[in-house]
């Protein structure tokens, strides 16, 4: 009878202490096994045993953007260097809430966090919760895209349009931003929602901006058949599948979508509209999260993948996935030569970020 | 002498048995007390210190604002809407099949349970998919319409709070069916036979005396529909959210977003403070409940109705049911969903990519089979160890521990991951990141479910055959599990298959704990559509969650046949 006490009692332990015991003991294992050589074997099918949890040697990054592009960098990273990052790949707004929530929660998990838009990154880096790390070959950076007094360093660009299905809206095209909300055409209209997608909230403000911070732009919107999405990877599918007529999106996606319709043989009805005002431009930072218990050789994992992200190898990567390079050696040609584009002053965004909010959401109620 | 040394050789066996027992029964009871604790109460008292500890003081701000904000009140108001929708919607829809099942001579009445059951087998998010696929402007219906009408102007959109009430609905009625099916069964036909015998109609009979016979099961299951419909967020999420109404599990996933966990905190207090209140209504709500004691069941000839009832079955199984299942079936073999339903269009590599290429869904597969199995069966046993000690104990620690035990009944899922995020995060117990995280917290989700599956059983077993087993001595653990624990099978069996398809489809608390090599397949139904890919791969995923569903549904009750589990599967 003690026997199944025991079994019973072993079972449930297991599942509610055990398992945090073996999280804290793998973690002081490695930090005292750091000098001692792993034979590569074991080492590999302890990982297979346990692939769901993190080892000490593996950093944790948090990352949004197409999956297939991700799996691409990671695959690339990992090449020389074994299986040393775990990505968790989420969209750009859940990217933005879980760190801020394990903030909150007293440490962020994550080692590395690539993707969304500076909004988030300028909080982190003001309450110095991002390590500066050295970059490698900065001159090779386009000036542009170069941060002076912030932790964080852009990845890449994207270039946010109007997308349209040429099916359905076959009247008036409009020109620009303006024109979706002003003009009398009775477009049913679909964008990322600026409280759910961090992208989306990047894009809201830069209109906003675009608008002499007038609020009336998206009460406009709002009066007619208009949409939010947690995304905006769904905008151009929405647009594409029927549901809506036009939208504001990243053009990129819009590449992403061409490709898969071509690689599938079916037709693409999306084209985009370059808006009169300039293509808002986004910039997708990425940062290491400053963390005195690390371990040195995360951190040189760390920086490494900080490094790799803006080397010609990975750029050239991302690029193929319609974003556009921060390089100098790598040609733009996502955006026609003579087209406008404006960039959000983050630094105000972010100021402005707790009112836009409160009046966006008064708005979409 | 002889007799002197027996009585004297049994008084020191009981008294020495009762020893052991007594030991084991207190270790056992501490370890029930303390997992109960560590599981549900620490994650609990997390989410009130973030609601009025910040910075190491005590404040009450996060409170003001939120009693403060307008849009409380207005996703308060679009909560009570939605709850009073699904409820007038579901419970007369599951109370009508039920009754035709039950109580009428209806032919089919095997269809209606299979058709029933399938409905039950569907994830609310998948409903709320192929609601999209039907209703939007792409959509089939306005597509047929088209083929009709070909100027026809559509703009019915399908997002709507009443979108959300019809799909709820649809999805939450076979809960009010099996239960008020397993209470008509309870009737004996004496009362509805006296009832004619005193010259009263059928319409009469069966309002005044079948219907309010099934009262308290009325009452029991509006509770479990109302907690469903207010812990709902993945139909909210996808038919709601997107036209900027909100509701509480909504709301709270707003001010996930707008990084103020402050106002998440109280919110998910408020949220859980509304089922905790309606839960104690209705409880307090006196009946008397009614036992078949010789079994016999009168049916109501259907007679010059019966082309009608026909006739409304099959509208209704093609709304609720078919029309659903053959949209997301035909959308799963689009290679673009919005396409044209034609040759060139159509293929298989969405189920390709999600059977045979998909890393992450087939992780996903196994990792919701494992943590479901895993927790429903973690939750079964401490739920038998509760039940155990309320039965045959009934001091005040057990009642105590049994209504702690059912606290998360009251506590939307949301609320259980955030809760756990915080509790989790730090050491000693740091699972945040693995899935031990998923894991505990669907325990703590699954413990009061099965509690409500077993409890009835309990309480109808007489105590004395533990005493006498007590008596002759019989360890505690074998009095439990080899005496108690066959009694109430059937319940906890019952528990433990809803518990296994709620891990199949639990979207809130995956979603805000897993990491990668965690995702569950809710993860994956919610996400999909979000990585740039159409609704077409959302529809194969779900095609194939609802096939395995059936499937397993169907194995396991082949494999305890015969415990009536049917019947109990959403008492």
């Amino acid at each position: 009878m003690k026997k199944i006490i025991i079994l019973v009692i072993a079972v449930l332990t297991l599942s509610l202490v055990g398992c945090a015991n073996n999280q804290l003991e793998s973690n002081q294992n490695a930090q005292t096994d750091q000098n001692v050589e792993v034979n590569q074997n074991v080492e590999t099918d302890q990982e297979d045993e346990e692939t769901t949890e993190p080892t000490d040697k593996r950093i944790t990054v948090y990352i949004s953007g197409p999956e297939n592009m991700i799996n691409k960098l990671e695959e690339e990273f990992e090449t020389d260097r074994g299986d040393v990052a775990d990505f968790l790949i989420m969209s750009c707004g859940q990217l933005r809430s879980k760190v801020w929530t394990e903030k909150e929660a007293g440490q962020i998990q994550a080692d590395v966090v690539f993707g969304s838009d500076p909004l988030i990154y300028n909080m982190l880096d003001d309450e110095g919760l991002l390590d500066s790390i050295d970059i490698k070959n900065s001159e090779m950076i386009a000036d542009e895209f170069k941060l002076e007094n912030h932790n964080y360093f852009f990845v890449n660009e994207r270039y946010v349009t109007l997308i349209y299905n040429k099916k359905n809206l076959t009247g008036e095209l409009p020109e620009s931003y303006k024109d979706l909300a002003y003009n009398d055409e009775n477009y049913s209209i679909v964008m990322a929602d600026a409280r759910q997608s961090s992208t989306g909230l990047g894009i809201a403000i830069s209109l906003y901006q675009l608008n002499d911070n007038d609020i009336e732009y998206f009460n406009k919107l709002s009066a007619k058949d208009f949409m939010l999405t947690k995304s905006n990877g769904q905008v151009p599918s929405l647009i594409m599948e029927g549901q809506y007529d036009i939208g504001v999106a990243p053009y990129d996606s819009l590449i992403r979508l061409r490709k898969k319709a071509k690689n599938d043989g079916y037709e693409m009805p999306l084209e985009a509209i370059w808006p009169e005002e300039g293509a808002i431009i986004i910039r997708r930072p990425i940062g290491v999260i400053k963390n005195a218990e690390r371990t040195d050789e995360k951190q040189k994992t760390s920086e490494e993948l900080v490094n790799f992200f803006i080397s010609k190898k990975a750029q050239l990567i991302t690029s193929k996935f319609g974003f556009a390079s921060v390089r100098k050696d790598i040609e733009n040609d996502f955006i026609p030569k003579d087209i406008k584009t404006c960039i959000i002053d983050w630094e105000k965004a972010t100021k402005d970020e707790k009112q836009f909010k409160e009046q966006y959401s008064e708005i979409f109620k | 002498m002889k007799n002197n040394l027996k009585n004297n050789t049994v008084k020191f066996l009981n008294k020495n048995s009762r020893k052991l027992s007594y030991s084991n029964s207190s270790l056992i009871f501490l370890f029930t007390a303390l997992v109960v604790l560590i599981i549900i109460v620490f994650p609990l008292v997390y989410i009130i210190k973030i609601s009025v500890i910040k910075d190491g003081r005590i404040f009450f701000d996060g409170y003001i604002e939120v009693f403060k904000d307008v849009k409380t009140y207005r996703a308060l108001k679009n909560t009570v809407i939605l709850v009073l929708g699904v409820l007038a919607m579901s419970v007369p829809i599951g109370t009508i099949l039920a009754f035709i099942r039950n109580k009428t001579d209806y032919k089919y009445n095997k269809a209606i349970d299979y058709f029933v059951f399938i409905n039950f087998c569907i994830p609310s998010y998948v409903l709320s998919v192929a609601w999209i696929e039907c209703i939007s402007r792409g959509g089939f219906l306005h597509r047929i319409l088209k083929m009709i009408l070909p100027t026809i102007k559509y703009d019915i959109s399908p997002y709507s709070l009443t979108a959300a009430i019809i799909v709820l609905s649809i999805h939450l009625y076979p809960l009010v069916y099996f239960a008020v099916g397993s209470g008509l069964k309870q009737i004996s036909d004496i009362l509805e036979k006296t009832s004619f015998l005193l010259g009263g109609s059928k319409r009469k009979t069966i309002l005044g005396i079948t219907i309010p016979l099934v009262y308290p099961t009325l009452i029991s299951i509006g509770f479990l529909v109302f907690t469903r419909t207010i812990a709902n967020f993945g139909v909210v999420s996808n038919l709601v959210l997107p036209i900027g109404t909100e509701v509480l599990t909504t709301r709270i996933f707003q001010a996930i977003s707008e990084l103020n966990l402050t106002v998440v905190a109280v919110l998910s207090i408020l949220l859980m403070v509304i089922s905790l209140a309606v839960f104690k209504i209705s409880k307090r709500v006196k009946y008397k409940e009614i036992e078949n004691t010789n079994n016999t069941i009168y049916y109501y000839a259907l007679g010059k109705y019966r082309i009608g009832v026909n006739i409304m079955l099959s509208i209704f199984f093609s709304i609720a049911l078919f029309i659903p299942l053959v949209t997301l079936l035909i959308s799963s073999f689009l290679k673009r969903w919005g396409l044209p339903i034609e040759m060139e269009y159509l293929t298989l590599n969405n189920y390709k990519y999600i059977l045979f290429e998909s890393e992450v869904t087939k992780r996903a597969f196994a990792n919701s089979i494992f943590f479901g199995i895993f927790s429903a069966t973690s939750a079964v046993i401490i739920t038998l160890f509760i039940l155990y000690f309320k039965k045959h104990n009934n001091r005040l620690k057990d009642k105590l521990l049994f209504s702690i035990s059912n606290l998360p009944l009251s506590m939307p899922n949301i609320v259980l991951a955030i809760g756990a995020t915080f509790a989790w995060i730090n050491p000693p117990f740091k699972l945040y990141g693995t899935k031990w995280i998923i894991i505990i917290t669907y325990i703590a989700l699954f413990i009061p479910i099965v509690l409500k599956h077993a409890s009835g059983l309990s309480s109808n077993i007489s105590l004395s055959i533990d005493d006498s087993a007590k008596t002759l001595g019989v360890p505690l653990i074998k009095r439990i599990f080899v005496l108690y624990m066959p009694q109430i099978f059937s319940g906890l069996l019952s528990g433990w298959i809803i518990c296994f398809l709620i891990s199949l489809r639990e979207i809130p608390i995956s979603l805000l704990l897993y990491r990668k090599g965690t995702e569950t397949i809710g993860v994956m139904l919610f996400m999909i559509q979000s990585n740039s890919y159409g609704l077409e791969t959302t529809s194969t995923l779900a095609v194939i969650v609802i096939i395995f569903s059936v499937i397993g549904n169907v194995l396991v009750k082949k494999i305890v046949k015969g415990n009536s589990v049917n019947e109990r599967i959403s008492d």
